[in-house]
C-alpha cells in the first residue's frame, strides 16, 4: 500500500476493499491512532465497548452496534477530542459455561463428572483459545479501540473490583443473604435473576381440583363427593405441586367461605391434614376463591407460609424431579411426569373436577430455553430500591440522557417497580462470592 | 458464584482502574457515550448506573443511544437456530467493511430495528460497496485531473458559479452532518453524505468541469476547476470517514496535501462550516437548471429519443433564477442533456415534447424527423378523452342541484378542487398534442 500523497499513485480501476482494509488498519495501529493519553489536555470523549462474551463470534449485532461506536469515536477524534475507546469482553458466566457443557455432553461427558478444577480448566483452554477472537473481527470492522487498554471481566483488576463493591454493599447492609423463592433452571442448575427468567406465553390447563374437607359438617352449599363428603374446589396449572400443599388459602371476605374459615382439608394423595387460611393475597375471582398453598414452590405462596407460620415441603429436587418427601409412587418422576401421574390418580379417586384449556405466561430460562421452576433456597441479593432512588433522580434531572427518548420512561417504570437482586448463581464458571461460612461455628465471613 | 452482571455492572470504572484513583480514571470518567440495544436496558445499563451513582457519586456516562435490532427480511430476530443470521465476516470478506459500516448507519435510526435479507446479501450490502466504488472511481477521476502540482488553495483561483455553488453544498453538508451527529441522527448523516458525494459531486459538480478540466476554458479556469474539486473532495471525504474509514483513506491519502498534513484522514481535522461560501442565491438557480436538465433527459426517455440525437430546446417564459442559470450554463445543456442550442422563446409551431417546470416554465423540444409523431400522438389523443370523460362526470356531479345541497362542504370543495385540476390536466394534453400537430 502506498502511504506517500502522490497523485502519481494512480488506484487501479476497480476497487477490492479486500487489497486495501487489512493493511491500512495495521498502518493506523503502527501510527497509534488509537491510543489515547490520560495526560492530553484536550477535552476527552470517552466510549467503553458493551463487552462480546469472550468466546463469541461476531453478529449483525455486534456489527451494528460497534459501527455506531466507531462513528462517534472516529467524528469526536478529528473534532479534536481526546478520543478513547475502551475494548474488553466478558466472561459470560451462564452463556460459556453452557458451551463448554455441551461440548463435554459430545464427549459423553458431565461436569459434575469431571469435577470442578477439571471443568474450570477445560473453560480457561476454550477462553484461551477462541477468546480475543471477537476483537480480530472488531478489527476487521475497522474499530479504532485503544487496544492496550482491553480488558476482561475476569481479569485481576476487575475482579478486585468486584469483591471490593461486594464488600462495601455487604456492610452498608445493601447485600444479605436470605431463603426465597428463585427462579431456578433445572437444566442450568442455577438461579436466575427475575430478568433472566423469560415469561413466554403458552396454552397450558388450569386444572381444578377437589379437596375433600377432614372434619366436621359443612354449609349445605358446600358439594359433596359420592360418599358424602363435602370439598372445596382448588384450581391450579402445576397439579404436580399438589404434593407439597401445607395448606388451603381463601380471600377473608369471601362469604361463600366465611365459616370455613380454621377448618382443615385432606390432602388428596397424601392424607395430610391443611387447615384453610384467610389471606388478603387470595384473588377470590380466580377458580374457585379458594387456592392451595405450595410455600416451597411458589412465591405468593410463599408469602402466605410465612404470614401464617405454615410449613415447607420441598417435593423437588435441584434437576425438578420428586423428592422422597411425596408418597412412593410418585418419587423420582420428573416434574412433567409427575403432572401426568397425579392427574390420573386423582382422576381415578374422582377428586378431578374439570381442566380447562388456560393461556398463560410460563418462565423460561434465557440462555437454555427451560422451563423455570420457583425453588426455596438460600441466596445472595442486593437491595435495589435505595440505589434505584438516585439512578431515577439522574436520569430525570438530565444528568443521562436516553437516546431516543422514550426509552426514559420504560428506564422508569423499571426502577420504580424495582426487586432486590438475586445475584448468586450455581455455577462453576465467574467471579466466587468472597463470603465464607466458619465450619466451626457457622458463621459468615465476607471480606475483600 | 456471582451474576455475571455483577461485574458487568461495573464496567464504565473497572475499566478505567477503580477502586484505585487511576490516572485513567480521572482524566477519562465519567465517559460520554454508551451504545447499547435496548433488549439490556435493566439487565445493563440501568444497573451501571446505579452502580456508578453509587460507588464513584456520578453518572457512569452522559448520553445512553440504543439501537434497534437487526431482523431479517421477514421481521424476524436473527438467530442460530433459525438459521437466518448474517455473518458480518462473510458481508466484510464480499463487499468490504466500508459496505457494512454504511448498510447499517444508512438502514436505521436509534432504536430503529434493521431489516437485513440474509437470503440476498447483494440487495442488503450491494447499495453499500457501490457507494465505495462510486467514491473510487470519483478519486480515480480527481487524481488523473489533479496533476503533480502543489494543491492551490479555493481562496487563490476565481470561482466560476458552478465552483461556487459546490462549496456552497458542501458548506451546507458541513453543517447538516455536524448537527447531525451531535443529535445522534447517524442514519441522517449517511443519506446527506451520499446524496452530496454522489450527486451534487459526482453526478453534478464533476460533470460541469470536465470542458474546464481539458483546458476548454483556458488555463486560470482549470486551475480554479482543479483547486475546488481538491477541495471538495478533501472535506467530504473527512466529513464521511466515520462511516465509511477505509475508502476515504485509500482516497484521501492520495489527494495532493500541504507538506504539513496529518499522517492519516483518522486524524485530520473534522470540517467547519465557513460561511462566507454558503450562497443559498447559486444554489437556487442551479436547482432551476438541474430541474430543466433532468427535465429534458426526461422527455428524452419518455419519446425515447435516440441518445446521439442533439435536439434544440425552447424555454419559455423564463424566470429571473432560470435566466441567471442559463446566462452561466447554457453551454453545458450540450453536455449535460445533448441540447444542441437553447432558445429563451416560445416555440414555432412544430410537433415536440413538452414538460411544465416547477418555476412555470415550459421546456420544449421539437421531435419532427427525430421520433415517431404519428404514434405519439395517438398516445395523446386516447389521454385527452380520459381525462375529459373523468372531466365530464365531475362537472355533471358539481352541476346537480340536489348534490350541492345535501353533501358536506368539504365534500363539494373536494369535487371542485378536483375539476380545476383536470381542466387544467385537459389544457397541458391539448396543448402537448397540439404540439405534435
Amino acid at each position: 500500500m502506498a502511504t506517500e500523497a502522490s497523485p502519481a499513485a494512480a488506484l487501479p480501476p476497480h476497487y477490492r476493499p479486500q487489497e486495501h482494509e487489512a493493511a491500512i488498519y495495521r498502518r493506523w495501529e503502527m501510527l497509534g491512532l488509537f491510543g489515547a493519553d490520560p495526560d492530553d489536555p484536550r477535552p476527552p470523549y470517552v466510549i467503553v465497548i458493551p463487552p462480546p462474551n469472550v468466546t463469541s463470534r461476531l453478529h449483525m449485532g455486534h456489527g451494528l452496534n460497534n459501527t455506531v461506536q466507531d462513528v462517534l469515536i472516529r467524528w469526536r477524534r478529528m473534532q479534536g477530542y481526546n478520543a478513547l475507546w475502551v475494548p474488553g469482553t466478558d466472561h459470560a458466566g451462564i452463556a460459556t459455561q453452557n458451551v463448554v457443557e455441551r461440548q463435554l455432553a459430545k464427549e459423553g461427558l458431565t461436569r459434575q463428572q469431571l469435577g470442578r478444577e477439571a471443568f474450570l480448566e477445560r473453560v480457561w483452554a476454550w477462553v484461551r483459545q477462541t477468546g480475543g477472537e471477537i476483537l480480530e473481527q472488531l478489527r476487521a470492522l475497522g474499530c479504532s479501540c485503544d487496544w492496550s487498554r482491553t480488558r476482561f471481566t475476569l481479569d485481576p483488576g476487575l475482579s478486585r473490583a468486584v469483591r471490593e463493591v461486594f464488600v462495601r454493599l455487604y456492610e452498608e447492609g445493601l447485600i444479605y443473604r436470605g431463603r426465597y423463592i428463585i427462579h431456578w433452571c433445572p437444566r442450568c442448575l442455577t438461579a436466575l435473576s427475575d430478568e433472566e427468567a423469560t415469561p413466554e406465553e403458552v396454552e397450558g390447563r388450569l386444572y381444578y381440583l377437589r379437596y375433600p374437607l377432614a372434619d366436621g359438617d359443612a354449609p349445605p352449599t358446600l358439594p359433596r363427593l359420592p360418599d358424602g363428603r363435602p370439598y372445596l374446589v382448588v384450581a391450579t396449572t402445576r397439579p404436580e405441586t399438589l404434593l407439597g400443599d401445607t395448606a388451603v388459602a381463601v380471600h377473608p371476605e369471601d362469604p361463600r367461605y366465611a365459616s370455613l374459615i380454621g377448618r382443615t382439608v385432606l390432602l388428596p394423595l397424601v392424607g395430610r391434614r391443611l387447615p384453610i387460611v384467610a389471606d388478603d393475597a387470595v384473588d377470590p375471582e380466580f377458580g374457585s376463591g379458594a387456592v392451595k398453598v405450595t410455600p416451597a414452590h411458589d412465591p405468593l405462596d410463599f408469602a402466605i407460609a410465612q404470614r401464617h407460620g405454615l410449613p415447607e415441603v420441598e417435593i423437588l429436587t435441584p434437576e425438578a424431579r420428586l423428592t422422597d418427601a411425596v408418597p412412593e409412587p410418585f418419587r423420582g418422576l420428573d416434574r412433567f411426569e409427575a403432572r401426568q401421574a397425579v392427574v390420573a390418580a386423582l382422576e381415578a379417586e374422582g377428586l378431578l373436577e374439570a381442566v380447562r384449556p388456560h393461556r398463560h405466561s410460563v418462565p423460561h430460562c434465557y440462555r437454555c430455553d427451560t422451563v423455570v421452576e420457583p425453588r426455596l433456597s438460600w441466596q445472595w441479593f442486593v437491595r435495589m430500591r435505595p440505589l434505584a432512588e438516585p439512578a431515577l433522580a439522574a436520569a430525570r434531572a438530565g444528568d443521562v440522557r436516553f437516546v431516543p427518548e422514550r426509552f426514559l420512561k420504560i428506564y422508569e417504570h423499571w426502577l420504580e417497580n424495582i426487586r432486590d437482586w438475586c445475584i448468586s448463581r450455581q455455577l462453576w464458571w465467574g467471579h466466587r462470592i468472597p463470603a465464607w461460612t466458619c465450619d466451626a461455628c457457622g458463621a459468615t465471613i465476607v471480606a475483600r | 458464584m456471582l451474576d455475571t452482571w455483577f461485574s458487568s455492572w461495573l464496567w464504565p470504572f473497572s475499566t478505567l482502574g477503580w477502586p484505585e484513583e487511576t490516572l485513567d480514571l480521572r482524566a477519562f470518567y465519567p465517559t460520554s457515550t454508551l451504545v447499547s440495544g435496548h433488549d439490556i436496558l435493566f439487565f445493563w445499563i440501568a444497573r451501571m448506573i446505579m452502580a456508578g451513582l453509587h460507588f464513584t457519586g456520578r453518572v457512569p456516562f452522559r448520553d445512553v443511544y440504543l439501537t434497534g435490532i437487526v431482523r431479517d427480511h421477514l421481521g424476524r430476530k436473527m438467530s442460530k437456530s433459525l438459521g437466518n443470521g448474517i455473518d458480518p465476516l462473510e458481508v466484510i470478506e464480499r463487499f468490504g467493511a466500508d459496505a457494512l459500516r454504511y448498510t447499517v448507519v444508512a438502514g436505521a435510526g436509534a432504536g430503529m430495528d434493521q431489516y437485513l435479507n440474509y437470503e440476498d446479501l447483494e440487495e442488503a450490502f450491494g447499495p453499500g460497496r457501490n457507494f465505495a466504488n462510486k467514491l473510487w472511481n470519483l478519486g480515480r477521476f480527481a487524481l488523473l485531473n489533479l496533476g503533480e502540482e502543489p494543491r492551490r488553495s479555493v481562496e487563490e483561483v476565481v470561482l466560476a458559479p458552478e465552483d461556487r455553488w459546490i462549496l456552497s453544498r458542501l458548506t451546507a453538508t458541513v453543517r447538516d452532518v455536524t448537527e447531525d451527529l451531535e443529535r445522534y441522527r447517524l442514519q441522517e448523516a449517511a443519506l446527506a453524505l451520499h446524496g452530496f458525494l454522489w450527486r451534487d459531486v459526482a453526478d453534478w459538480y464533476v460533470e460541469m468541469i470536465k470542458a474546464r478540466l481539458r483546458g476548454e476554458a483556458g488555463e486560470a479556469s482549470a486551475a480554479a476547476a482543479r483547486a475546488v474539486l481538491a477541495e471538495v473532495l478533501d472535506q467530504g471525504l473527512r466529513l464521511l470517514h466515520p462511516i465509511m474509514p477505509f475508502i476515504t483513506e485509500v482516497v484521501w491519502l492520495r489527494l495532493p496535501k500541504a507538506p504539513d498534513a496529518p499522517p492519516s484522514i483518522m486524524v485530520a481535522p473534522w470540517p467547519t462550516v465557513r460561511s462566507a461560501w454558503l450562497e443559498p442565491a447559486v444554489e437556487t438557480r442551479m436547482a432551476a437548471f438541474q430541474e430543466l436538465v433532468t427535465a429534458v433527459r426526461a422527455l428524452r426517455a419518455a419519446y425515447r429519443v435516440p441518445p446521439t440525437a442533439r435536439l434544440e430546446l425552447y424555454v419559455y417564459p423564463v424566470s429571473p433564477d432560470l435566466a441567471a442559470a442559463l446566462d452561466v450554463w447554457a453551454p453545458r445543456l450540450g453536455s449535460l442533456a445533448r441540447v444542441a442550442a437553447v432558445h429563451r422563446a416560445v416555440p414555432p409551431a412544430v410537433p415536440g415534447a413538452r414538460a411544465v417546470l416547477r418555476g412555470g416554465a415550459t421546456a420544449f423540444l421539437p421531435l419532427e424527423g427525430i421520433v415517431d409523431v404519428a404514434r405519439e400522438r395517438d398516445q395523446l389523443t386516447a389521454e385527452l378523452a380520459r381525462v375529459r370523460a373523468q372531466l365530464d362526470a365531475v362537472e355533471a356531479k358539481l352541476a346537480n342541484a340536489q348534490f350541492r345541497a345535501k353533501a358536506p362542504a368539504e365534500v363539494v370543495a373536494r369535487e371542485e378542487e378536483r375539476a380545476r385540476q383536470l381542466r387544467a390536466q385537459e389544457t397541458q394534453l391539448a396543448a402537448q398534442l397540439d404540439a405534435l400537430k
